[in-house]
This record gives structure tokens, sequence and C-alpha cells, in this order.
């Protein structure tokens, strides 16, 4: 088991997902100066990781292609599969998991540098003198924003892993496009949507969570701040991977 | 206070500039055996890069340096082993111990020899009373001011016969900075070493300098004995000398 | 994009530079095994554990995935192989490496980018040591061959992981499981799978140790460095995974006469 740095960003996890909470059933979104925060948010978190996670799924995508004609034409001795376990794939798996773990490295580790900066300088001290909740003035708006950042960031990799994967698919293996868009409607049903959104905002909601977490929990000097930086984008990557099995376990013994 | 003329260093019209701002320009001087000379200016205005000529981590764009009869960067390895470089941080490599950290530059000799000449310039640094509990600490259990006197001494251990001092008071208190100035002065006297020392403090140049050299725009404003660099008429060098005096 | 390309040039410059002084070992006296030693151990203990664990969750999915995949063709059998042969080709060199950035390589570019902006680095060249053998030539070693050793006991694992859930969840005797994979995981598989690994543990190495090295301009100049050694490596692995991707299908289907 990595270490959660003994039980203390765990608790600071738990507060901060329930201060969230309570500030979302409140309504907190509303007020005008919050909204603007989370727009903030969302233009760093969000667009600023537009650029990676377009690259690496576009290359994502012409790899799996590749990689399931490789495996089909050796177990299965044909390719014309392809699209059908290509898209299933992508849907299920890749389209959501690469940019959860994009966003968990790069804006993720923005957020605990950012707020793990603020702890060692003692602002997040001086907020709370001033009889302000620091987690709802700092953590709240970039929990809204990564739920919403990783929503719309999956939609996109999934399009251009999708894109990736029928460029490969037509130019090597000679299937035309209309093919393709037909294996999305054969096997594509409302359950993938469904599992692909639960996932989405089970990452959403966690990861930015764990980044916090770890930002509040800094301690001091520069190297403070190296370290729980490092130590939350693993604790997201490993948070990514263990949701993705247990939900991927519930979906299909469910489905 | 005997000074020998024979040059140890020599700048031969070297200019450097960094994306098109001149921080040397053409500048030409020598450092005599034996002397201290201080090399003074406003900040940006050339001082350390001056001395990163000196140890070879800059090449100068035109222009030639040598140092020891020696012309960089081909004689760079000698150079190195003879010369010592202090930097404004103490600079300890954070994961080795103190003894590690002194005898990182004599590496090469047996480990009881390594610690016998530890142990000899810690004493030099006036850390002796604090041996040998202190050898096997990590810099992190020290004071700033021992740090300093620790990187002091892991300059000397390998007996340099040229000290390169960048900065080496600044950010220190009143008493550690004279006792640093202090240290200086009495290593170059007994140990006949040179010692190149950027700063910006005029008072402990005009206190323990043999020469003064005053860098501005890259160029040479004045280079002189203490004495010439008091009636100098340079208006940027009256203002220092100014701001000595109302301290 | 200029500056990426500017940035893969200097990053190409870097690694020439840590080639030439691991190869002239004049200035450490002799203590460059123990140095290599100390930085592999540290590496692998940073991320052992957390390969470990990945790794388990990793083949739990794939065998996940696939059972639903393969009982379409009544061919669940096949998981065991398809697993192994997913996780050495392809899923194994890039999660271990995307662990490996986020663990270790992200603490070299710290480390590193520390002791530059307190003139330690310099300190090291000025007592006539060459800072790139000392420093980096041990830590790129160790963080090179973790990216090969932790594809090994990655895969064990996944395997594990793999075995249980197929069995469990989807009824895969262990025995067929396990006999499914030399048919999928040869030799070519495996020397494949080596030279990703390979490959991206180069990256992650040369990423970190370069942004650290040369980092500038206080704290904040170290945070940067981080930054950019984790967006330059992801970068870089997705680039390289898709090129080696091709390379070895051409080599494949030349020596396969397709």
């Amino acid at each position: 088991m990595p270490r959660l740095d003994g039980d203390s960003v765990l608790s600071e996890f738990l507060h901060h997902a329930s201060v969230c909470i309570t500030a979302l059933g409140r309504g907190a979104w509303r007020r005008r100066t919050v909204t603007r925060q989370i727009l903030e948010q969302i233009a760093s978190q969000g667009v600023g990781s537009v650029p990676i996670v377009v690259i690496a799924t576009a290359f994502a995508g012409l790899v799996v292609t590749m990689e399931i004609a490789f495996h089909m034409d050796h177990a299965l001795h044909t390719t014309s599969m392809i699209p059908g376990f290509t898209v299933q794939f992508i849907l299920r798996e890749l389209g959501i998991v690469v940019p959860a773990l994009l966003l968990v490295s790069k804006a993720g580790a923005t957020m605990t540098a950012e707020l793990g900066g603020m702890k060692v300088t003692e602002q997040l001290e001086a907020i709370q003198l001033m009889g302000i909740d620091p987690v709802r003035l700092l953590v709240f708006p970039r929990w809204m924003a990564g739920i919403f950042s990783t929503l719309a960031l999956t939609l996109l990799a999934m399009a251009v892993t999708l894109g990736g994967a029928t460029l490969m698919a037509v130019l090597r293996f000679h299937f035309s496009v209309p093919e393709y868009l037909n294996t999305l409607r054969h096997f594509v049903g409302m359950g993938d949507l469904v599992t692909g959104a639960v996932k989405a905002l089970a990452f959403g909601a966690v990861t930015p969570l764990i980044s916090c977490a770890y930002g509040f929990r800094c301690r001091g000097g520069s190297d403070g701040v190296g370290q729980a930086t490092t130590r939350a984008v693993v604790s997201g990557t490993i948070a990514v991977i263990v949701l993705d099995f247990v939900l991927t376990y519930l979906f299909t013994l469910g489905g | 206070m005997k000074v020998a003329a024979d040059p140890v260093i020599r700048f031969d019209s070297c200019s450097k500039a960094f994306s098109g701002r001149k921080v040397l320009d053409a500048v030409t001087f020598e450092v005599r055996r034996g002397e201290i000379l201080f090399v003074l200016g406003r900040s940006g205005m050339g001082k350390s890069v001056t001395l990163k000529h000196i140890i070879g981590m800059m090449q100068p764009d035109s222009g030639r340096v040598q140092v020891l009869g020696r012309d960089l960067p081909d004689g760079l390895q000698e150079v190195r082993r003879r010369c010592g470089m202090v930097f404004q941080q103490p600079a300890l490599i954070d994961s080795l111990t103190v003894l590690e950290n002194v005898g990182f530059g004599l590496r090469h000799l047996p480990p009881a020899e390594i610690r016998s000449r530890v142990l000899e310039v810690m004493d030099r640094v006036r850390l002796g009373d604090d041996l040998p509990g202190i050898l096997d600490k990590l810099p992190a259990a020290l004071s700033y001011g021992m740090q300093k006197r620790v990187s002091l001494a892991r300059t000397l251990a390998p007996r340099p016969e040229i000290l390169l001092f960048d900065e080496p008071t600044t950010g220190l208190d009143p008493i550690t900075t004279r006792a640093i100035n202090r240290l200086i002065e009495e290593l170059s006297r007994s140990l006949a070493v040179t010692s190149v020392v950027v700063s910006h403090d005029m008072g402990c140049a005009l206190e323990i300098a043999d020469r003064i050299l005053v860098l501005d725009e890259g160029r040479i404003l004045a280079l002189g004995t203490v004495d010439e660099i008091r009636r100098h008429p340079s208006s940027l060098i009256r203002e220092f000398l100014a701001e000595e005096l109302s301290r | 994009m200029r500056q990426a390309l500017r940035e893969l040039g200097a990053l190409i410059a870097f690694i020439g530079s840590v080639l030439k002084s691991s190869v002239r070992p004049d200035s450490i006296h002799g203590s460059r095994r123990s140095l290599v030693l100390a930085q592999m151990l540290d590496v692998y203990q940073r991320s052992l554990v957390t390969v470990l664990f990945a790794g388990f969750f990793v083949g739990a999915i794939l065998a996940l995935q696939f059972t639903a995949m393969l009982s379409v063709y009544e061919a669940r059998s096949l998981t065991g192989g398809l697993t192994a042969s997913a996780c050495i080709r392809e899923v194994g060199p890039l999660i271990i490496s995307f662990l490996l950035a986020g663990k270790v390589g992200a603490y070299t570019a710290a480390e590193l980018g520390t002791m530059r902006i307190t003139d330690q680095i310099d300190a090291i060249e000025c007592l006539g040591t060459d800072p790139l053998e000392y420093l980096v030539v041990p830590r790129f070693i160790a963080i090179v061959s973790a990216s090969v050793l932790l594809l090994v006991v990655g895969l064990m694992v996944a395997l594990l992981g793999s075995m249980l859930v197929a069995s469990l969840a989807a009824g895969v005797n262990p025995l067929q499981f396990i006999s499914g994979i030399p048919r999928f995981a040869g030799f070519e598989v495996f020397a494949a799978g080596m030279l990703k690994s390979f490959t991206y543990g180069i990256i992650v190495a040369g990423v970190s140790c370069h942004q650290g090295y040369t980092a500038r301009g206080g704290a904040l100049g170290v945070g940067r460095a981080v930054t950019w050694a984790a967006i330059y490596t992801n970068l870089y692995i997705v680039l390289a995974n898709f090129v080696l991707g091709q390379a070895l299908d051409a080599i494949a289907s030349l020596r396969g006469g397709v």
C-alpha cells in the first residue's frame, strides 16, 4: 500500500470532501465571486491542459489500433473486428483514463504546488485568522472546476482518440470511415456512455481533492512543496487506477 | 605587506556579452602573487562573471584569460586544482556530512590523510572547538554562519594557491562579517595565497585590500591601491566612499 | 512548438554530454560503483511498492475488459496471453514510465534543481569533479535500469491480478490462463517491451536530470523545472511510443514477409 503520509492527508482529504459537498448542497457556486473563481480555475486547469491531452490522445488512438490489430491477428486470426474492439476499448478505458492521468500530473501538480506554497508562506493561516474557511475559499472552486474540466476533457479525449484510431484503421488496415461510424452505432450502447460518464465524474471529483489535501498538508521549506507535489501525483495516479478497477468491476458485473 | 610583482592571473582584453548586453568590455588587468584584490561595482556589472572566467566556468567571447601561467580553457584541470572558489551561499552538498564535504576535493588521498587534512583546515576556520562532533553532521544541522565556515574550509582543504571569493559576507550579520574578513586577511597573509574578492562592501575593501578594481558597465573604472582609490575623482567611487563614511 | 523543438535539441545535447562523461571516468576516484548502487537503491525504494500496487490493478482492469470482449468469441481462455502481451508490449512500459516520472523524475528534477540554485553543482565543479559524472550519470543509470527491471516485476503482479480477476469474475481456469501465455508472449514480444522500457527510461532520466540541472531563478525556478519535466516527459514518451510502435511493426512485417 503506498503511504498516504500517515492518516493526516487522508483526514485532510475527507475534511475537504465534506466541506465541498456541503458547499455544493448549499449552492455556493451561485455566488458571483465563487463563480468567477471557478471559471478562472477551469481556464487554468482545463484549458491549460488541452494541448497535452490532444497530443497524447491522438497518438494513443493511432497506437491502440495497431496494438489491437496485432493481438486480434494473433489471437483470432482476423482483423475484421478491429473497429469494434478499438471503439469499445477507447470508450470504456483509454479515452477516460488517459486524460485523467494527464490531469493528475499537470493540473493536479500545479494545484498542490500552489496551495503548498500558500501553506509554507502561512497564507492559509492568515486566511483562517480573517475568519474565512480556506477550504471553502480555495478548494471548493478548484474542485468544481476539476469536475467540469475532467468531464469536458474526457469528451475531447474520446473524440480525438477515436479520430486517431480511425485514421490508423483507414490508412493501415483499409477500413472506410462509414464502416467505422457504423461500428460506433453497433458496439456502443447506452451502458458505455453511462460507464464513461460515471468514471469521468469519479476521477474529476476525487483527484483534485487529493491534490489539494497534499497541498494543505505540505511541510515547510522549498523541499516540502516538491515532496508534497510528488506524493500528490503518485497518490492521484494510484487513485485513478484503483477507482477505474472498482468501477469497471461494478459495471461489468452489473452489465 | 610584501607584494611580489609577478602576475598569477591575467585578463587580456576580455569581452563577454549576454543576449546582446556587454558585461565585460575589453577588460585588461593583472593580479599579482600574494595580494588581496577587491573587485567592486554595482550589481550586475560583471563582478561575478570575472570570477567565473578565472575558474573556467565561463569563457570570454573574445580575449584571453591566463591563470598561473596557463591559458584557459586548456589548462582547466590544473587551474581548478590550484584555485579555490568560495560562493556567496555556503553551497555545501546537502547529502554529505561535514567531513565528506570538506574532504570532497581530497578524495584521491587515503582516508586517514583526508581526515587529518580536514581537521587541520577546520582549525584554521575556527571550528576547531566544535570538533569532532561536527564532522558527522549534515550541513542542514548547522547555523548559517557555521555553514559559511565549513564551506571556506572545504575550499582551503586542497591547499589552493589562489582563492576566489564571491560576495563572501553578503547577508551575514556584522560580527560574522568581521570574522570572515579577518579570516580572509589572515589566510592570505599566513598561507601566502592570492585572493580575489568580489564585493560591494567598500568598507572591508578599504580595510583589508591591497588593491581595488572598480568595474562599471563592463569596463574598468579604476584600479589601484587603497590610497589611490580614496583620491580617485570618479563620481561613482566618491559615492561609494561617501556611503561608507556615513555608516 | 518552436520552444518544444529547441528543448528537444537541448535535451539531446545534454544526453550526449552525459554519455561523454560516463565513458571517461576520471574525476570521481573509483567511487562510481558505490554512487550508482546508492542511487539504484534509492530509486527502487521509491518506486517498487507503487509499481507493484499499480501493476496488480492494471492487470485486473485488463482482465475485466478482455474477458468481456473475448466472451463474444467464447475465447476467454486467451485472457492470460492477451494480458501478458498487452502488459509487456504497451501498457507496462507506459504505466511504469508514467509512475517513474511522477515518483522519481519529479524528485530528481527538484533535487538537482535545488543543488543548482544553491551553487552546489558549481562548487562540485570548482573542486575538480565533473558534476555530470558525479551527480547525473549515477541517476541516469539507476532510472534506466529501474525502468527495465520494474517492467519484469510489474508484469508478474499484473499477471497475478489478471489471473485472480479472470478466475473469480469470469470463471477462467488459472491453468488455462497460464498455459495461454507463451503463445502470445514470446521472445520478440518481450524484446519489444524491453526496448520500449529502456527508451522511456532514458526519456524520464534525461528530461528530469536536464530540467533540474539547468534550473534557474530561485525556488520558483525549481518548481518550474519540476512542472516542465513532467510535461516534456509525457510528451516525449507519447511520441516515442508511436515511433517505436511503427518501427517494430515494420521490422515484424519485414521478417514475416507480409
